[in-house]
């Protein structure tokens, strides 16, 4: 096996894989070896599971020579962040408090991987409690600050920092991810490999940490959109033991797009003139006019009136306070890496119920009124982040433009919008701005992962920042 | 007590030490940053005019 292995997409080792080239406990041996020796390097390996997937992949393998196929996942080695429980292994939730936690049942994320044949090497590192106090430093996790393998100086992004590395890095071939407010998007970004945070209630939540009740959201982060689309297919469906589960299950049928030049895909142009860190805004001028060439209209346009962050803001404060209650009870918060955090959760314990319904019942205006921003819109096009990632020793309290009062925001609230009102969005690599990778996301309708899948397989297809790969040695 | 120079020095260099030693930042007070940030999420909440009719969003279906 050559290193092209460690970069090959789902699709390209599944059908080396059947053609018998290399075997699924091969496979599997070489990921969790290249995981064990270079994830230390990134802060991306949180505990390796290379015994209990190569047992696994023996199974795979006789299923293989009985021709038992079970779909592309099928002996695909893979990581998930350590917020998703596996019975009878640690699962930190990435912080010192739960440093040997262990439950006795599995992620349903994580069993329907399984049970297609996809093999769990390890659990992944990630920001302390999904970063729910609010945290100010890169280093809020039991497992050190995550960094990019683009360049170990600066930060992976978070809260699903080792997912974002590892894929990068080639430690993984994909790996599972959550997002409760920029935790996909962000590492996505930030590392250079493509996201997909699915709609809210798409993917059961059963078996995974809880931040907030009504945003959280599992989901995939790939080398390309169509890696997105395989495993978003295993890993969506309805389950009763997630009380927020929508029911419903997800084909991924790229096949079946609508005409490019039938589909509206809305964007705000202050965007990419004047709120992008210049350094970045070559990269995504070229993405808005690759997306131009694949023939969609791009319309101006701009987000409802809201105040999203704060309402964000609140809802998670309040939701995670009230979950992590018994650890500040305990005096334990005060265990977390970062104090801002310990801080952060006590004095949500404060806030006023009124405050709370007050931003819910606001969510409630905002989704009538993106229902009316989307009759007329199949998407929104913007920066993932509007910048490349930041230094691991620089503060994260300034991330994010600054937007004067008197000037249109344009999508820079994008990522709590969209988290606020469930909807899906994939984040697709775009190019680099002073060595590090950018990416710009395309954010839709709840249940409208084909169409995003579909025009970013499109993208991909006519641009190659997705196959470049860091200098990892 | 005989001073010599050596004793001399000798007991003045923790102070010296003292005064060479920048002086330590004091702690950010984060219990206050999360309350500020806390308020000033309730002042743009209390902005937004909310319909009496106007349930919280519980359910995120299209």
């Amino acid at each position: 096996m050559t290193d092209d292995i460690f970069y090959s997409t789902i699709t390209e080792l599944n059908t080396r894989l059947l053609a018998r080239e290399f075997s699924a406990v091969e496979l599997t041996q070489a990921f969790a070896e290249r995981l064990g020796a270079l994830g230390p390097r990134y802060n991306a390996l949180a505990l390796p599971l290379t015994k209990e997937a190569l047992k696994s992949a023996k199974v795979v393998d006789a299923d293989l020579k009985r021709e038992r196929f079970r779909g592309p996942l099928q002996g695909i080695p893979f990581g998930a962040k350590d917020l998703l429980s596996v019975a009878g292994q640690i699962t930190t939730w990435g912080a010192k408090p739960y440093a040997s936690q262990k439950f006795d049942y599995t992620a349903t994320a994580l069993t329907k991987l399984e049970q297609t044949g996809a093999l769990l090497i390890g659990k992944l590192a990630m920001v302390e409690l999904a970063g729910g106090g609010g945290y100010r430093i890169t280093g809020a996790s039991y497992f050190g600050p995550g960094k990019t393998p683009w360049n170990t100086d600066y930060w992976s992004g978070g809260s699903s920092s080792g997912s974002g590395s590892a894929v990068a890095a080639g430690l993984v071939p994909f790996a599972l991810g959550s997002e409760t407010s920029g935790s996909i998007l962000t590492p996505a970004a930030f590392c250079g490999v493509t996201g997909l945070r699915p709609t809210y209630g798409l993917v059961s939540r059963y078996g995974a940490m809880a931040l907030s009740w009504t945003l959280d959201k599992i989901g995939p982060l790939c080398r390309s959109a169509e890696d997105c689309g395989h495993v978003l297919q295993t890993i969506a469906g309805g389950d009763f033991k997630d009380p927020g589960s929508a029911g419903k299950g997800f084909y991924y049928t790229p096949e079946y797009h609508r005409e490019w030049k039938e589909l509206r895909i809305g964007y705000a142009p202050v965007d990419f003139s004047d709120w992008a860190d210049e350094r970045a805004r070559p990269a995504f001028q070229e993405a808005l006019n690759v997306f131009r060439r694949i023939g969609v209209t791009l319309v101006e346009t701009k987000l409802p009136d809201f105040p999203y962050g704060a309402m964000t803001g609140t809802i998670v404060a309040v939701e995670g306070a009230s979950i992590f209650e018994p650890l500040v009870a305990s005096g334990e918060v005060d265990q977390l890496a970062d104090p801002k955090q310990a801080a952060g959760f006590r004095e949500a314990l404060k806030i006023p119920a009124k405050d709370y319904l007050r931003a819910m019942r606001i969510r409630t205006l905002a989704q009538q009124e993106f229902r009316k921003l989307y009759s007329d819109l199949d998407a929104i096009l913007a920066p993932s982040r509007f910048g490349p990632s930041s230094n691991i020793s620089d503060p994260l309290d300034g991330r994010g433009p600054e937007i004067p009062k008197d000037r249109p925001p344009g999508m820079t609230a994008l990522i709590p919008a969209g988290n606020l009102m469930g909807m899906p969005a994939l984040s697709l690599p775009c190019g680099f701005a002073a060595g590090l990778p950018v990416a710009v996301q395309l954010c839709g309708m709840p249940f409208s992962e084909n169409l995003l899948l579909s025009l970013g397989k499109e993208f991909q297809a006519r641009t190659d920042w997705h196959r470049k790969r860091p200098p990892v040695g | 007590m005989k001073l010599t120079r050596r004793t001399v020095l000798a007991s003045a260099l923790p102070a010296l030490a003292v005064a060479q030693t920048p002086p330590v930042p004091a702690a950010p007070d984060y219990l206050a940053i999360s309350t500020a940030q806390y308020k000033r999420n309730a002042e743009a909440l209390a902005k937004v005019a909310v319909p009496v009719e106007t349930e919280p969003a519980f359910h995120f279906k299209p």
